[in-house]
């Protein structure tokens, strides 16, 4: 995995772990019916499953010949 | 005024290659983060299907509680927003995806345009794509004229007397628009109906442009996708759209200012910055026409030729026909001295030089110029040779 990868993982987790502090913040503070922290915390979550779809699913692999990536 | 023409088309050309590299470095440095296989610019033409989905869907919710009168239509937004829960989430996502949706239809065409795939056998994917941009302006537009609030009946005003403005139709149009010769009862239900006839027409319009493409690409990748609902939630969250800001439409007195979203209002943007109707009509003219004549701006086509059919050779069997994804060659009768009752012709508009048809030709009589049968047999004995 190269150095990009591992970022992009590196990056899926900081905001997937932002996005539950938010929701045990949120939580503890009783805000919890305000919709904004909701749609906030959500999208964030949301956002780092997508990048970390693309971290798993996207390494740029150059297949040059059977069996043999570059 | 060929010369004139032949400068015309050099600068345009000159133009259009800069900014394509500008466009190709964007993409190139957008990799780095998406990687090729997710990078949100392979998926221009994808992802307003997203936000159109999302459109539909949350449209379908507000809907509900949606009432389409004068009085109506303020509190009826005012309780979805206030008392229904995730009311103000689903307005907040229904604006905000409508915001995306036109974002990635520009960020769509000019890719197309950029990168020169909108012209010849792509030219009905252009124009119904023109036809896509406007439909959804419009749909926009009556959006916001559907909250009824004092900027709304600002953005109305400032709308019908666009329309008033157009010599002799003016007028008649603008009481067929709003239901009368001054806005009452039925002009709520007017603007709603557009607002849902313009896209479902979208869906019609859609099936026109993916017509002619051999294999569009309609969907993003689930990742995509889910990038982008968290991009909608976290707007939603950081700019909520809420109920209160301005007070409801009052037909007494007309609000001057009006928050301006340039996406779907810049027409009427220049008018209430003083600009002027015909200054605000020649620009919602202009940028459909410069798109409109942009294809024809170019002297010469980057993929040129197209297939030619070789009379003597051809049997008329409609293989090429049939196996041609553009739909570029017709059979027609022959009434020449040979045996065969059929022969094939290429439409030279609809041909885009692919080649598919020599392959599916069992009897050499089509050609593609740059690629002859011969000299592609030659350039296959030769990469033998060397291997």
């Amino acid at each position: 995995m190269s150095i990009v990868d591992t970022l992009r993982v590196i990056i899926s987790l900081v905001l997937t772990g932002f996005a539950l502090f938010q929701l045990y913040l949120m939580l503890m503070a009783e805000t919890a019916s305000n919709y904004n922290s909701w749609a906030i915390a959500a999208g964030t979550l949301l956002v780092a499953i997508g990048f970390a779809f693309i971290a798993v699913d996207g390494q740029e692999k150059l297949q040059t010949k059977a069996g043999e990536d570059k | 005024m060929g010369t004139l023409q032949n400068t015309v088309s050099d600068i345009y050309e000159n133009l259009i290659y800069q900014a394509r590299s500008g466009v190709l470095y964007l993409e190139k440095a957008t990799n780095a983060v998406f990687t090729q296989k997710f990078n949100p610019f392979y998926y221009h033409g994808a992802l307003p299907n997203f936000f159109l989905w999302t459109l539909f869907v949350t449209g379908l919710i507000l809907f509900a509680y949606y009432r389409p009168t004068l009085d109506g239509a303020y509190p009826s937004i005012e309780y979805m927003t206030k008392q229904i829960p995730s009311g103000a989430l689903m307005r907040a996502l229904h604006r905000y995806a409508s915001d995306g949706m036109m974002i990635f239809v520009l960020v769509h065409m000019f890719r197309v345009w950029l990168t020169d795939r909108y012209r010849e056998y792509r030219i009905l994917p252009w124009i119904t794509g023109i036809v896509l941009l406007v439909a959804v302006f419009f749909a926009g537009l009556t959006g916001y004229i559907l909250v009824w609030d004092a900027e709304s009946l600002t953005l109305t005003m400032v709308t019908l007397n666009m329309i008033k403005a157009i010599p002799l139709i003016g007028t008649s149009l603008m009481n067929l628009v709003i239901g009368g010769e001054v806005i009452n009862q039925l002009t709520l239900p007017r603007f709603l109906f557009l607002h849902f006839a313009i896209p479902v027409s979208l869906l019609f319009l859609l099936f026109l442009h993916y017509l002619r493409l051999t294999r569009p690409v309609t969907d993003a990748p689930f990742a995509l996708n889910i990038l982008m609902l968290g991009g909608l939630l976290i707007a939603c969250g950081l700019a909520p759209v809420g109920i209160g800001m301005a007070p409801p439409a009052d037909l007494s007195s007309v609000a001057a200012e009006v928050e301006i979203n340039w996406l779907y209002m810049l027409p009427q943007a220049l008018v209430v910055k003083g600009a002027g109707m015909q200054v605000a009509w020649l620009v919602t003219l202009l940028i459909p026409i410069i798109l409109l004549v942009a294809p024809y701006l170019q002297k010469k086509a980057l993929r040129g030729d197209f297939a030619h059919v070789v009379f003597d050779n051809c049997t008329g069997c409609s293989l090429c026909y049939h196996d041609c994804p553009y739909e570029a060659i017709e059979m027609v009768d022959r009434d020449d001295d040979t045996k065969f009752k059929r022969l094939a012709i290429v439409d030279p508009g609809r041909c885009s030089n692919c080649g598919l048809c020599v392959g599916a030709c069992a009897f050499k009589a089509i050609e593609v110029p740059r690629k002859q049968t011969p000299n592609v047999m030659e350039e296959i004995q030769l990469a033998l040779s060397q291997a």
